[in-house]
């Protein structure tokens, strides 16, 4: 304490009154511990800038460790006064030959850190004859600094053909050379919008052979590139992916995941099912262990990245399901990582193994843990239909607990169950009915609700049930009212005289009382259907619905794709392609080459479009408000801040469920709830 | 990729800002605190706001914090602080507020060489040892040394060895008794049902190396193990399932379903041909770590009866048998959870002793020495007082922690270990291994 104390006390005046001293070396230390003060002092916000003219004169020392501090304490005060700064360049040029490349690499780095026009102009003959430096930390050095100089200007990098420079330096014989030059091209290429990068073979080769001899950071940097090669020639890729193979069991778990991606990239570019399938099985062991041994943090990177790549091998973790178990103390953001992946991986063979589990966790105290664990068997009962009995045992039992949020994501999902499987389990509505008390949850009560307009000839009290909700009528939200709206129409169809005077009602508050245009537009519209054409009505209203389809995947194939190129980033985290939160981001999609594999499970460009303009509609007119995971909220309010985007639905699970309504009447309708929102 | 690291104490006061590009705003720091610290709702430590991605860690009364723009590599920056954290902890002997303030300067130097314009270079302390000038404060003891003499402090310092080949190892290291120990540690994870199955069983292991030896030697390293069949073998993979026998199949081999390395084992070598070789940092690391659950020696059989008997009495009874050889034995402890309105707990133990503590809810039972082949009873009698509020009991599981000594659950153990150095053939070294299995997460559901 007494040592860190002494930090604080000294000000500004004692320390520069060191610098006053004799300028002989033995004096060095005094102003080497007067900087050291000086640098803490900043970092505790200290005004210390009127040590800078002494700073100047300090860095003609000889001494490599007062010569580092003062580069140090100029790099962070330059900007603060430049005008003093600029005083420092010939000081710094002089460095730049010294014959010491440690010196020389000093120099040359702090000339490129400050960002004052003086500086990086300075810089720019002395990178190009650094470029050729017999040290190779010296050359990696001036690499890096092409990079920083082009955040300064763009256009003076691209017009004194430095980064041309930079591309020879892939050539270069150290690799942690070709390593750092590498990188800084990527940089550029990254904040750019012009420059589009390729690696011929040769360059390819090279640089996985540069992998044996960098330190694990810079093999990162290398493995991101990889992705930037095409391979054009059959088995071209399978050669590259076996060079890569090896670092799958590099104990380091971003040098890992970088061969992950480099590996699954290249079997875009395989020709053999099996083998590509081989290679998606290689990766599998190396995603267990890093899941297994790492921390928190690192498990719920690796655990988003799994959800992206099971997108593409769904069979991949069948032998293996154990890992994703939830441990009484994971935390809860890694427990639901888990639960989805248990739901995408569940089948008819291991579900014997993994609904105990869900009904477990459906019994713990966590409220969000628990409602997810309700929601994965609703989904599973969907999804596996040969053990769906299975699944809404297990829900009926969950509701007998007589928990509330239990019950109220359960009807939810019984909903999306009845659905799914029309004229089967009409007893569930009885279930139903003994818990209605239990449903004030906008979702709960939009679920029901369809329900009772749906079974109205099942349920006898269906108008009586119908009217209680009618009562609150104009204080519900424009979701429950919309699905008041339809399941009204749909008793008066079906039990016309009993419901005349509730349906009479129910349109003229739409059409002359509320004043939102979507619920009034409806309510015209099917009070003119049932003046004009009651049968005709009828047939559209009652039609049958599509099925609930749950057997495609989370995202489009080319977000898949996209996302398969971004493991290990940001992008793979939050699920969305850079584009879409980074401003001027690249589209990154695999190249075309006469080796690129076509997708088998490609949408024709015509549904393609059609569903991609249905999605817009739906978030465009119907914005639900859902309680949704933390991710989601912080998501939308850092790059979405229109409430209509249609990010807002990215990260649902499953596909959305078509709705008859919207087919037949030919206009945007309340979209039914996605099973796992 | 890293635009700025920063360090800050549990009430968001800066002590470490330190930033490599110029993309940052100066309000980075306060967003931290006011945005990230006090807001309960970021649940994980991986935070974006605005055009900012906040990935952080927390160590004692620290967070250590990187700030990055753009679509970074997260997995990079988070295995960066991990070994930031590490490094740091060798130079002071504690990482800590008070360690950090001692030591501001030298922390920024050390950050500039181990990061470029946000491009990480290198963590490897004897490579930054070349690099860094600025002197550490040290506790005294097992601090690393960066001691220097002052005339060594004028000389021209050749920066040829910096990015050398062998960037985890120097030239010239010297020592009078060369010697090589090997400690192979496995954590064993347990997962067992209230009724009693084993719903999950695997073993994570490291081998833990510390080598003490001269000059720039060459290590091999031979293991009883197997690579899976899924690895190496998936075509004969079917054939193998049809004629399952385990001593055939096996062959007294232990089945790794994945290994790793630390990145001084050439992994195209162990690739190819199945061998470890390598070129040893000096000092401590973690050579290699696997993971295993075929074949696996679950050590303990343990049957959990817990019965609520009324509102007012829960009833225990757990056994638990030793199946490992009897001449090993375990350190061991049970934790067992009660509810939170207990009035009287009365546990009876064959061996051992168990006590309730109220403050966490549990039972406690040790067992210093748990000999091979037997068996240990639990009963306990938990009398719950009547609570208006009838809460949810949340049932944690029953938590068990164990350390057996010269026992590997999955059967690993070490064949040969074989250190020559190229100049020296009459190069000697004495070898030293242990093992041991300890409890990972080993949770018995109630």
């Amino acid at each position: 304490m007494s040592s860190s104390s002494s930090h604080f006390s000294s000000t500004a005046a004692d320390l520069l009154a060191v610098f006053s001293s004799d300028n002989k070396d033995k004096s060095a230390n005094k102003r080497i511990s007067a900087l050291k003060k000086a640098i803490a002092g900043i970092s505790y916000g200290y005004d210390m800038s009127s040590l800078f003219p002494s700073v100047i004169s300090s860095m003609e020392s000889n001494n490599l460790e007062l010569k580092k501090l003062c580069y140090l304490y100029l790099k962070i005060y330059a900007s603060v006064k430049p005008t003093e700064a600029k005083r420092a360049v010939k000081l710094i040029l002089n460095d730049i030959y010294s014959s010491n490349p440690m010196i020389r690499s000093l120099a040359l780095r702090t000339l490129t850190s400050v960002n004052i026009k003086n500086f990086w102009v300075a810089a720019m003959d002395p990178i190009v004859r650094l470029l050729d430096d017999t040290d190779p930390y010296v050359r990696k050095t001036a690499a890096i600094g092409i990079a920083k100089l082009y955040s300064y200007d763009k256009k003076m990098v691209e017009s004194s053909g430095l980064i041309d420079h930079l591309k020879e330096m892939l050539s270069d014989e150290s690799s942690v050379v070709v390593a750092n030059s590498l990188a800084a091209l990527m940089n550029i290429v990254n904040s750019s919008t012009g420059f589009k990068l390729t690696f011929s073979r040769e360059i390819s080769n090279k640089l996985v052979k540069s992998l044996t001899d960098c330190s694990e950071w810079l093999q990162v940097a290398i493995l991101d590139a990889l992705i930037f090669y095409v391979p054009q020639k059959p088995g071209e890729a399978e050669s590259f992916a076996e060079r890569i193979s090896p670092w799958l069991q590099h104990g380091n778990a971003a040098v890992c995941m970088g061969a992950v991606k480099v590996i699954l990239y290249l079997t875009n570019y395989m020709k053999d099912d099996n083998r590509v399938k081989e290679y998606f099985m290689k990766t599998q062991p190396p995603l267990v262990t890093l899941l297994a041994r790492k921390s928190s943090a690192t498990q719920y990177v690796i655990l988003r990245n799994i959800q992206i790549i099971l997108e593409q091998c769904p069979e991949m973790f069948a032998n293996d399901i154990h890992f994703f178990y939830c441990n009484f103390d994971d935390p809860i953001y890694v427990k639901l990582e888990k639960l989805d992946i248990l739901t995408k991986i569940a089948d008819i063979h291991n579900l014997d193994q993994i609904l105990p589990e869900f009904v477990e966790y459906a019994s713990e105290i966590d409220v969000e843990l628990v409602r997810k664990s309700v929601k994965c068997i609703g989904y599973l009962a969907i999804k596996i239909e040969e053990r769906k009995n299975d699944c809404i045992d297990s829900l009926i039992e969950l509701m007998n607990t007589k928990v509330t949020y239990v019950i109220q994501e359960a009807v939810i999902v019984i909903r999306d169950i009845l659905r799914k499987y029309p004229g089967s389990y009409k007893s569930l509505v009885p279930i139903l009915y003994e818990n209605l008390d239990s449903l004030d949850e906008p979702d709960a009560k939009s679920a029901v609700i369809w329900i009772l307009g749906q079974y109205a000839e099942e349920i006898e009290d269906s108008i009586t049930l119908l009217n209680d909700y009618l009562k609150g009528f104009f204080d519900e939200p424009l979701e429950i009212q919309l699905t008041l709206l339809t399941a009204v129409i749909k008793v008066f169809l079906k039990k016309p005289t009993a419901a005349a005077d509730m349906v009479t009602n129910v349109l003229q508050w739409c059409t002359d009382e509320v004043n939102d245009p979507d619920l009034r537009d409806r309510g015209i519209i099917y009070s003119r259907m049932l003046s004009a054409n009651p049968e005709l009505a009828k047939k559209v209203i009652l039609a049958n619905m599509p099925p609930v389809n749950v057997g495609t995947g989370m995202y489009d194939p080319d977000t898949t794709e996209q996302l398969m190129l971004n493991i290990s980033t940001l992008s793979s985290i939050y699920h969305k392609p850079p584009n879409r939160f980074v401003k001027g981001a690249q589209v990154a999609y695999c190249e075309p080459s006469p080796v690129l594999r076509l997708r088998t499970r490609d949408s024709n460009p015509s549904n393609t479009d059609s569903r991609e303009s249905n999605h817009k509609k739906y978030n465009h007119f119907h914005q639900k408000s859902q309680t949704r995971r933390v991710m989601e909220q912080y998501d939308r309010n850092s790059w979405n801040p229109s409430p209509f985007s249609d990010e807002s639905n990215s990260n649902t699970f499953s596909g959305k469920f078509d709705s008859a309504d919207q087919e037949n009447l030919g206009m945007p309708m309340t979209p039914e709830t996605h099973l796992m929102d | 990729m890293i635009s700025g690291l920063f360090i800050f104490n549990l009430k968001g006061d800066t002590l470490i800002c330190k930033t490599f590009r110029h993309d940052l705003k100066k309000s980075v720091t306060e967003i931290f605190r006011v945005a990230i610290l006090t807001n309960t709702d970021y649940r994980h430590p991986i935070v974006s706001i605005g055009s900012s991605t906040y990935i952080y860690t927390k160590h004692e009364d620290l967070y250590v914090v990187a700030i990055t723009k753009g679509n970074p590599n997260v997995m990079i920056v988070l295995e960066f602080l991990e070994s930031l954290i590490q490094d740091l902890t060798h130079y002071f002997g504690k990482l800590n507020e008070n360690t950090v303030k001692d030591n501001v300067s030298f922390i920024f130097e050390l950050l500039d060489e181990m990061i470029d314009y946000g491009i990480i270079q290198t963590t490897e302390p004897d490579a930054l040892a070349r690099s860094v000038s600025i002197t550490a404060v040290k506790k005294k003891g097992n601090a690393l040394s960066l001691k220097r003499s002052h005339s060594s402090q004028l000389a021209h310092t050749t920066s040829s060895e910096i990015p050398g080949s062998v960037p985890w190892r120097r030239a010239g290291i010297k020592y009078r008794k060369n010697s090589i120990y090997i400690d192979i540690v496995e954590r064993m994870n347990l997962l067992i049902s209230s009724t009693g199955n084993v719903l999950r069983s695997d073993v994570s292991g490291v081998v833990k190396m510390r080598a003490m030896l001269s000059g720039m030697p060459e290590c091999q390293f031979g293991l009883n193990d197997k690579l899976d069949f899924k690895l190496k073998q998936s075509e004969s993979k079917s054939k193998s399932n049809n004629s399952r026998n385990p001593s055939s199949v096996n062959g007294g081999f232990v089945i790794l379903e994945d290994c790793q390395f630390h990145q001084c084992v050439r992994l195209p070598e162990f690739e190819n041909e199945h061998r470890i070789t390598f070129i040893p940092p000096d000092g401590e690391v973690e050579l290699m770590s696997y993971r295993s659950h075929e074949n696996i020696n679950i050590p303990f059989r343990i049957v959990p009866i817990v019965e609520q008997l009324s509102k007012q009495k829960i009833i225990y009874r757990i056994s638990i048998r030793a199946d490992y050889p009897h001449k090993l034995s375990s350190s061991l402890n049970f934790r067992i959870p009660v509810p939170t309105n207990v009035v009287k707990a009365n546990p009876r133990v064959n061996r051992g002793k168990a006590g309730y503590e109220p403050s966490e809810n549990i039972i406690n039972w040790k067992i210093p020495r748990f000999l091979g082949e037997t068996e240990l009873i639990f009963y306990a009698e938990v009398e719950l007082s009547n609570t208006t509020n009838q809460q949810i009991w949340a049932k944690p599981p029953i938590s068990l922690d164990f350390n057996i000594l010269m026992f590997t659950s999955s059967g690993l153990h070490v064949q040969y270990l074989r250190v020559s150095e190229p100049s020296n053939s009459k190069y000697k070294s004495i070898k030293w291994v242990r093992y041991s299995t300890r409890a990972g997460t080993c949770e018995i559901r109630i």
